[in-house]
């Protein structure tokens, strides 16, 4: 199966997630280690499980992009909050490709994603940018 | 914010330092953040897998790296700020059992704002991420 280009601009969407405390002191555990602290707001890379995990397998699965999985790197992350996120809230996390290139045999993809609040404002972002490596 | 919040207190050469980053990344680390995160890519789950692919073991995930990186600053800020951005590049992997280590630094501060980059080297001395930071902003 072969990158698709053309695949830039394709969106997926993913329905309503719960910014869930239980899941994030799972997710403390193993990011923290120690049951000593509890913070009154989720981590901020806790997104990577409400806002990115959603949407990663959307794309990862999608034969019209035609990603190298096993090849597949984690080049870049950056997330951002246009307001502090709350636990038990609901945010609906939609993606789009906006990077897709080849280079030197090198696939270069770059997902966005938004994650709308309830009042229908965008309030968490991701950018990943994911590398694929030529097959030897 | 208060007139006393951290990010009052912590202009550039004054107050606390962040703390240092010391955590090792284990099998069974990565293990719990595969299963709390969702992320059950093979490379990080099976040696055999990973071999096959080039890698001498298991690696953490970068965003596990990245978090284990955040969560120290994050506790330090206390409950008077959060975080706003937080980025990096991935540029080395951490292998599995391997100490993660760095010191973080206080690049910008003012009574509204402050910026932080994060240092993570594995258990080779090499960056593990680079271009990493963390904005805070008061609650």
């Amino acid at each position: 199966m072969a990158f698709n280009p053309e695949c830039l601009g394709r969106s997926y969407g993913a329905g309503p997630q719960i910014v869930d405390r239980e899941r994030h002191r799972a997710y403390l555990r193993a990011v923290w280690g120690g049951s000593d602290w509890e913070p009154s707001g989720p981590l901020a890379t806790f997104a990577s499980v409400y806002l990115l995990w959603p949407i990663v397998p959307l794309l990862f699965s999608d034969p019209d992009v035609g990603l190298d999985l096993p090849r597949l790197l984690h080049g870049e992350q950056d997330f951002w909050f246009d307001r502090p996120i709350r636990f038990s809230e609901r945010l609906t996390p939609r993606g789009e490709i906006t990077r897709a290139e080849e280079r030197r045999g090198m696939v270069f993809l770059e997902l966005t994603c938004t994650g709308r609040g309830e009042d229908g404002h965008d309030a968490a972002h991701s950018r990943s940018l994911f590398l694929v490596r030529s097959a030897p | 914010m208060t007139a006393t919040g951290r990010l009052d207190r912590l202009p550039p050469g004054e107050g606390m330092d962040p703390p240092e980053l010391s955590i090792t990344l284990s099998q069974e680390r990565i293990d719990s953040y595969a299963e709390a995160s969702g992320d059950h890519n093979p490379i990080h789950l099976d040696r055999d897998f990973a071999r096959a692919v080039g890698l001498p073991s298991t690696i953490a995930h970068g965003l596990l790296t990245l978090a284990a990186a955040a969560a120290p600053l994050e506790r330090w800020s206390g409950e008077v700020a959060y975080v706003s951005r937080v980025s990096c590049r991935f540029s080395a992997p951490v292998p599995s059992g391997d100490l993660v280590s760095g010191q973080p630094q206080v690049r910008e501060a003012d009574p509204g704002r402050m910026v932080l980059v994060l240092e993570a080297r594995n258990g080779s001395g090499e960056l593990a991420l680079t271009k990493a930071e963390m904005e805070l902003l008061p609650l």
